[in-house]
C-alpha cells in the first residue's frame, strides 16, 4: 500500500449560510511539509475553509481527511490535538498575561485540569521555549505582558504559539496585514524558516508578500477551487484575472 | 305649577315613608316571633317575613342564615352583631348605628336548622328574583337552581311570563327545568332532562348526577340523564380547555408587554438593561398619577397614561443611556451589574416618595366586569389587555420595519460595523432605542397597573420572566419574542391545574434552563458568521 | 532570564509557601491566623458580648462566598448571579443536621420529625432527610449537593457553549428557582420559614459561648484553606488559562484546552467552597430561609467581589468584609439609605474602578505621585 502524501484532503465540501454557499462543493489537497498559499476575492471563502478544517464550523456535505482521520469525529480541541493550528487575522493571543506565559500555555503537554496544576515545566520544555521565543524574536520583551506589544510582534507571538503547539499543519490568516515593510520582511523570513518541517497554509491578501514566499498559490473563487499553480500562471491565469478585476 | 309638583311629591314621600314604618313595625313583630324553641312556629314567622317584600326583609333573611341576628334579652332590640376577636360587636338592626361591645350572654341568638336553613335559602333567592338588577336576579336562579321545589317553580313560571330579558329567560328556563327533573312526572322529568343536556352550571350537574346515581329511578330517567350528564361534562371541558387558553393568553400578553422593550433593547443595544423592571413600575406609577391629576374621569386617565409613561419613561431610558450604559460600551457583564445598582435606586427612590404601600389605579367602567360566552366567564380587563397588547406589537413591528428609524435599528441589531460604515449613527440609535424600549417597558406599566396592584416591587416580579421570554424566543427577533411570550405563558397555565401555580413556574423556569442548553440562542435566532462572533 | 527558570522550576510544595508572595494576601492570612488565636479568647473573657464574634464569623463566610465568585469571574470571566444558589444549600444541609440533633427538644416533642413536618401532619421524614443525623454525612452532603448541582447545571450550560450574559441569567433563573421551590411547605425543607431553633452542634449548646469560638476558628480556618487552595490553581498554569478562557476562548480552543472541561471543574470547585461558605454559616446565626435564595442576595455578592476588585483573590474577601460591615452600620440607620448606597456602589464601581478598591489605591497613589 503507498503511503498516503496528502496530509489533508479536502472532498466536496459544502457549507451554506442561511441559503449562501460559502463553500460549494470544495475539493483540494495538501501534501506534507509543503507551504501552499490561498488568494482569492472577498467572500471566496478562505476563512469559512479555515472554519471547517479547525472544527469551528460544521460542514453540511462532503468530508475532510486530516491525516487519513475524518475530522468531522473530532471536537476543536482534539483536531488540535490532531496537530492543526491556526492564526487567526486578528492577532489572537491571550493579553493580560505575559509573552513567557502565552507560550507556555501553549507548550505541546497534557492539556487536562490536573496536568496542569501539578506538572511543573521540564528542563526540555524550557529549552523549546527558549528556542521559539528567540526564533520569534522575542526574547527580550519575554516578561511584558501582552497587550503590550506592536501589532507585529502580537502576529509573530501568535506563530510562536502555534510553534510551541508543535503541529503539522499550520493555518495562518493574513500575518501581515497591517504590518510596516520591515515587519513583512521579517514575518516572511520567520514562515520560511519554520517550514522546513511542517505544513503551512497560508492565507494572504498582500501580492508581494505571497510572491516572496515563493510557493504554489491555491486560488477561492464562490467556494470552489478557481486554479492552483505558481506565482507566474496564476498571474497570466485570464480567469484570475477576471475574478479579481470583477469581470 | 312648581308649588303642586313639589306638593304632590311630600304626599309621595310621606305616604312612602308611612308605608314604610308600617311594613318595619310588621318586621320588628315577626322576628321577635322569631324567638321561640319551637321550629314549626319560627317557619310560620319566616314565611310572612318574606311576604313583606323589602330590602330589610331580605337583609332579615340573610342575617338569620348568616347567624348575626341577635336580639338583646333586656329591651328586645333587634340587632346585627358582628364577632371579631370573640368580641360582639352590635348594630342597630334598622338604622345600622353602631353601639359598641356586648356581653354574650346578654344577646339571644336566632337559630335555625337544615329545613329552615333551606327554606330561608329559597326565600331569599325568590326575594331576589323580583328585585334588583338583571346580575342580582340571575344570582338569584343559580340559588333556585340549587335548593328551588314546587313553590318556587310557580314563581319562576309567573316570572318567565313577565321578564323580557333574554339572558334572564334562559336562566329562569335552565331552573324550571332542573325543578322539573327533581319533582316532576316522569314523561316530564324525562323532557326536562333532556333540557339541560350540555348545561355547565355546577348545581345542574350536581342535580343530573344525582339522579343517575339514584337507585331508585326508573331506568329511562337514569339513561337519559347519563346522556345529558355526559355531554355537560364535555362541554365543562371544553370550557375549562378555553378558559386555561384564555388565561394563557392574558397571562402571554402581559408577558409580551413587559419583555417587548427588553427584547428591543437587548437585541439592538446588545445591552441587558436590569433596570426594565423599574421602568414598568414607573410606568405604573406615571398610570397612579395622572389618576390623581384628574381623578373625574377614570378612561380618560387610563387613555392619557399611556403617552405619559412612554415619554417619561422613554427620557429615564435615555437618561440611563446617557449616564450609565454608553460609558460600559463592550462590556455587556458591567452594564448588567451597573443596571442592577440602578434598579435599586430606582426602587427606593419610588418607595419614599409613593410610600412602600401597594398603590390601586382604578379601572374604568369598561375594563371592570365579565364577559359571558357560553357558560365562560370572561374578565374584561383581561380582554382588555389581551387586545392592547396586540395592537402594541404591531405598532411596534409597523415601526421596526416600515420607517426609516426602525430600518437603522435593524441595520445595527444584524451588523453594528456594516451600519456604522453606511453613514447610520450608531450612537444615536442606540440612544433612540434605548428610549423607545425603555418607554415601551411605561405603556406595559400603564397596562399592568390595571391587572395588579401598583406598588415598588411591581417590576421584580417581572423582570425575570420577561428575560426568559426574550431569551428562549431569541435575542434580536420580535417574532420569536411573541412567541416566546404566548409560549410561556400558555405552558404555565396549562401546567397550573395539575401541579399548582408555583410548582408550574418552577417547571417552565427548569424547563428554559434545559432548552437554553440545546438552542443557546432562543428558538429564532440569526445565524451566519457575524452571528456567531 | 534565570529568575524566570527557578520561578518555573518550584515545586508544588515550595509553591505553597511562596504563593504567600503577594504581599496583601500574606497580611490578610496572617491577621486572620492571629485572630483565631486571638478572637476567641477575648470572647470568653468579655463577659457582656456574646454578639460580636457571630458577627465576624459571619463576616467571614461572606468573604469565603465572595472569594469562590472571584474564582471564576475575576479569572475565568464567568459570572454567575445564582452563587447563592449553592450558599443557600450548603447551608440546608447544614441546616438539616441542625435540624435532626433537636431531636425531640422540639416545640412538640416529636422525636422522629422536626416541629414543622410534625406542623404540617407528616407521617414519617422524608427520605432525603435520611443520613443527616450524622454530622459526618451531612457535611459530606455539604460539599456533593452544590458540587453535584453545579457539575450538572455547568456541564449543561458550557457543553453547549451558553456564556457571557446568558449564562448569568440563568444562574439567576436558577436561583429564583430554587427559592420557588425552598418556599413550598410540602418541598420538605420548611417552607417560609425555613430551619431553626438549632438546639446543638456535634452535642454542644449552640449558643455557648465555646460553640461560637468554635464555630469562628472553623470559619477562618477555611477561609485560609479557600485561599490557600484558590492561590494554588491561580499560580499554577490554570491561572494563565483562566485568563486565556475569559479574554480569548477562541485561542485556548484552538491551543487545545478542552475549555468546557476547564470551566465545569472551575464552576465546581467554586460552588463547593460555596456551599461550605454556607454550611458555617447556619451555625452562627441560627437559620436558615429560602430567602438565601433570592436573586438580589446572590447580586449582592458580586457587588462585594466588584468593590474589592475582582480578579485579586484577597480583593474579593476585602470586599465582602467591608460592605458588610457598612451595611450592617447603615441598615441601623436607615435601611433606605443602605439600598440608595448599594445601589450607587454597583454603578460607580463599575463605571469608575474595574478594579474595585485595588484602583482606589492606585488612583492615590498616582494623585500622590504628581504632587
Amino acid at each position: 500500500m503507498v503511503e498516503n502524501k496528502n496530509i489533508l484532503e479536502v472532498k466536496n465540501v459544502t457549507v451554506s449560510f442561511d441559503g449562501f454557499k460559502a463553500l460549494n462543493s470544495l475539493s483540494l489537497e495538501i501534501k506534507k511539509s509543503q507551504m501552499i498559499a490561498i488568494i482569492g476575492p472577498n467572500g471566496a471563502g478562505k476563512t469559512t475553509l479555515q472554519d471547517v478544517i479547525t472544527g469551528k464550523t460544521k460542514i453540511d456535505n462532503g468530508k475532510i481527511y486530516f491525516k487519513n482521520n475524518d475530522l468531522s469525529q473530532f471536537s476543536e480541541h482534539a483536531i488540535v490535538e490532531l496537530g492543526i493550528g491556526r492564526k487567526f487575522q486578528r492577532p489572537t493571543i491571550i493579553e493580560n498575561i505575559s509573552v513567557w506565559d502565552n507560550l507556555c500555555i501553549a507548550l505541546n503537554t497534557k492539556k487536562t485540569f490536573l496536568s496542569c496544576l501539578l506538572t511543573k515545566l521540564k528542563q526540555k520544555d524550557l529549552n523549546k521555549l527558549l528556542e521559539i521565543i528567540n526564533t520569534i524574536n522575542l526574547e527580550e520583551k519575554k516578561n511584558l505582558i501582552a497587550k503590550n506589544l506592536s501589532h507585529g510582534e502580537k502576529q509573530w507571538l501568535e506563530i510562536g504559539m502555534l510553534l510551541m503547539q508543535e503541529s503539522d499543519l499550520l493555518l495562518i490568516d493574513e500575518p501581515v496585514a497591517g504590518m510596516t515593510e520591515t515587519e513583512t520582511k521579517k514575518t516572511s523570513d520567520l514562515l520560511l524558516n519554520i517550514a522546513k518541517d511542517r505544513t503551512i497554509i497560508v492565507v494572504e491578501h498582500d501580492m508581494n508578500f505571497i510572491e516572496s514566499l515563493n510557493v504554489e498559490i491555491i486560488v477561492l473563487h464562490e467556494g470552489r477551487v478557481l486554479t492552483r499553480g505558481n506565482m507566474n500562471s496564476i498571474k497570466r491565469n485570464k480567469q484570475v484575472i477576471d475574478v479579481y478585476l470583477g469581470r | 305649577m312648581k308649588i303642586i309638583i313639589k306638593f304632590f311629591y311630600v304626599i309621595l314621600v310621606f305616604t312612602n315613608l308611612n308605608y314604610l314604618l308600617a311594613n318595619n313595625n310588621n318586621l320588628r313583630n315577626h322576628i321577635l316571633e322569631l324567638d321561640t324553641k319551637d321550629f314549626k312556629k319560627k317557619i310560620v314567622s319566616i314565611e310572612k317575613i318574606s311576604e313583606i317584600k323589602t330590602d330589610l326583609s331580605l337583609l332579615t333573611l340573610k342575617s338569620i342564615l348568616n347567624g348575626k341576628l341577635f336580639i338583646r334579652k333586656s329591651d328586645k332590640k333587634i340587632l346585627l352583631v358582628e364577632i371579631i376577636d370573640r368580641k360582639y360587636n352590635i348594630y342597630d338592626f334598622f338604622n345600622e348605628k353602631e353601639l359598641g361591645i356586648e356581653k354574650k350572654r346578654k344577646l339571644k341568638k336566632i337559630k335555625i336548622n337544615n329545613k329552615i336553613r333551606s327554606i330561608l335559602n329559597n326565600k331569599i333567592a325568590l326575594l331576589q328574583l323580583s328585585s334588583g338588577t338583571t346580575r342580582q336576579k340571575i344570582e338569584a336562579i343559580f340559588d333556585v337552581i340549587k335548593e328551588g321545589n314546587q313553590e318556587t317553580l310557580i314563581i319562576i313560571n309567573e316570572l318567565l311570563l313577565k321578564e323580557k330579558d333574554k339572558e334572564l329567560l334562559l336562566n329562569l328556563n335552565l331552573a324550571k327545568n332542573s325543578i322539573i327533573a327533581k319533582f316532576g312526572t316522569e314523561i316530564e322529568k324525562i323532557e326536562a332532562i333532556k333540557n339541560l343536556s350540555g348545561i355547565t352550571n355546577n348545581n345542574i350537574v350536581n342535580i343530573l348526577r344525582s339522579i343517575v346515581n339514584d337507585k331508585i329511578i326508573s331506568e329511562n330517567i337514569k339513561l337519559e340523564a347519563t346522556k345529558s350528564l355526559e355531554a355537560s361534562l364535555r362541554n365543562i371541558k371544553l370550557n375549562n380547555i378555553i378558559k386555561t387558553t384564555f388565561f394563557g393568553l392574558s397571562l402571554g400578553s402581559v408577558l409580551l408587554l413587559a419583555a417587548i422593550g427588553l427584547a428591543i433593547t437587548f437585541g439592538v443595544v446588545g445591552v441587558i438593561n436590569m433596570a426594565h423592571g423599574e421602568l414598568i413600575m414607573i410606568g405604573a406609577y406615571c398610570a397612579y398619577v395622572v389618576q390623581q391629576i384628574i381623578p373625574t374621569n377614570i378612561s380618560a386617565s387610563i387613555i392619557v397614561s399611556i403617552p405619559v409613561a412612554f415619554i417619561f419613561t422613554g427620557f429615564v431610558g435615555i437618561l440611563i443611556e446617557r449616564l450609565i450604559v454608553k460609558n460600559l460600551y463592550g462590556r455587556p457583564l458591567e452594564t448588567l451589574l451597573a443596571t442592577f445598582g440602578l434598579s435599586l435606586i430606582l426602587q427606593q427612590t419610588v418607595r419614599s416618595i409613593f410610600s412602600p404601600l401597594n398603590k390601586t389605579v382604578y379601572s374604568p367602567e369598561w375594563m371592570s366586569g365579565i364577559t359571558r360566552i357560553g357558560g365562560l366567564e370572561l374578565t374584561n380587563n383581561r380582554i382588555v389587555i389581551i387586545i392592547f397588547t396586540l395592537i402594541v406589537f404591531f405598532i411596534v413591528v409597523y415601526i421596526l420595519k416600515k420607517t426609516i428609524f426602525g430600518l437603522q435599528m435593524r441595520a445595527v441589531t444584524q451588523n453594528r460595523k456594516m451600519a456604522s460604515s453606511m453613514g447610520i449613527n450608531t450612537k444615536k440609535i442606540d440612544m433612540f432605542t434605548f428610549a423607545f424600549g425603555s418607554g415601551l417597558a411605561g405603556v406595559a406599566g400603564v397596562a399592568l397597573s390595571q391587572i395588579t396592584n401598583v406598588g415598588p416591587n411591581l417590576g421584580q416580579n417581572y423582570i425575570i420572566d420577561s428575560f426568559m421570554v426574550v431569551v428562549f424566543g431569541g435575542v434580536g427577533n420580535l417574532f420569536g419574542t411573541f412567541i416566546g411570550a404566548f409560549g410561556l405563558g400558555l405552558g404555565n397555565k396549562l401546567l397550573e391545574p395539575y401541579v399548582g401555580a408555583i410548582v408550574s413556574k418552577i417547571f417552565i423556569l427548569l424547563f428554559i434552563i434545559i432548552f437554553i442548553q440545546f438552542r443557546p440562542k432562543g428558538l429564532f435566532s440569526l445565524k451566519g458568521r457575524i452571528a456567531n462572533e | 532570564m534565570n529568575k524566570q527558570l527557578t520561578e518555573n522550576k518550584k515545586s508544588l510544595i515550595t509553591n505553597i509557601f511562596l504563593l504567600l508572595g503577594d504581599t496583601t494576601g500574606k497580611y490578610l492570612i496572617t491577621i486572620l491566623i492571629i485572630s483565631i488565636f486571638l478572637l476567641p479568647i477575648l470572647h470568653i473573657y468579655i463577659p457582656e458580648d456574646s454578639y460580636t464574634i457571630s458577627l465576624l464569623g459571619k463576616y467571614l463566610c461572606f468573604a469565603l462566598l465572595a472569594l469562590s465568585l472571584d474564582l471564576i469571574w475575576g479569572y475565568a470571566g464567568i459570572l454567575s448571579l445564582g452563587h447563592g444558589a449553592f450558599f443557600g444549600l450548603g447551608g440546608y444541609m447544614m441546616g438539616m443536621h441542625l435540624m435532626r440533633e433537636i431531636g425531640d427538644r422540639g416545640v412538640y416533642g416529636n422525636p422522629e420529625l422536626p416541629d414543622f413536618m410534625v406542623f404540617l401532619n407528616w407521617e414519617k421524614l422524608p427520605w432525603f432527610w435520611y443520613g443527616f443525623d450524622s454530622f459526618l454525612f451531612a457535611s459530606l452532603m455539604v460539599i456533593l449537593v452544590p458540587g453535584l448541582l453545579a457539575f450538572i447545571f455547568s456541564a449543561l450550560a458550557f457543553g453547549s457553549r451558553v456564556t457571557g450574559v446568558y449564562f448569568s441569567i440563568i444562574t439567576q433563573a436558577l436561583v429564583f428557582t430554587l427559592m420557588l421551590a425552598f418556599f413550598q411547605n410540602n418541598f420538605g425543607f420548611g417552607g417560609n420559614n425555613g430551619l431553626t431553633d438549632f438546639k446543638d452542634i456535634l452535642g454542644k449548646d449552640i449558643s455557648s459561648k465555646e460553640t461560637r469560638g468554635a464555630l469562628y476558628i472553623c470559619s477562618a480556618f477555611m477561609l485560609i484553606l479557600g485561599y490557600l487552595i484558590c492561590r494554588i490553581i491561580i499560580s499554577s498554569k490554570i491561572g494563565n488559562i483562566l485568563v486565556g478562557i475569559r479574554d480569548r476562548e477562541t485561542r485556548m480552543r484552538f491551543l487545545g484546552y478542552n475549555t468546557t472541561v476547564f470551566k465545569i471543574i472551575i464552576f465546581t470547585i467554586s460552588a463547593v467552597l460555596a456551599g461550605i461558605a454556607g454550611a458555617l454559616y447556619v451555625p452562627q446565626v441560627g437559620i436558615i430561609n429560602p430567602g438565601e435564595f433570592s436573586p438580589i442576595k446572590s447580586i449582592e455578592i458580586v457587588v462585594w467581589v466588584a468593590l474589592g476588585g475582582r480578579g485579586f483573590l484577597y480583593g474579593a474577601i476585602i470586599g465582602a468584609i467591608v460592605v458588610n460591615v457598612l451595611k450592617s452600620y447603615l441598615t441601623i440607620i436607615s435601611p433606605e439609605i443602605w439600598i440608595i448606597f448599594l445601589g450607587l456602589i454597583f454603578i460607580l464601581v463599575t463605571i469608575y474602578l474595574p478594579n474595585g478598591l485595588t484602583d482606589l489605591r492606585r488612583l492615590i497613589k498616582r494623585y500622590y505621585g504628581r504632587k
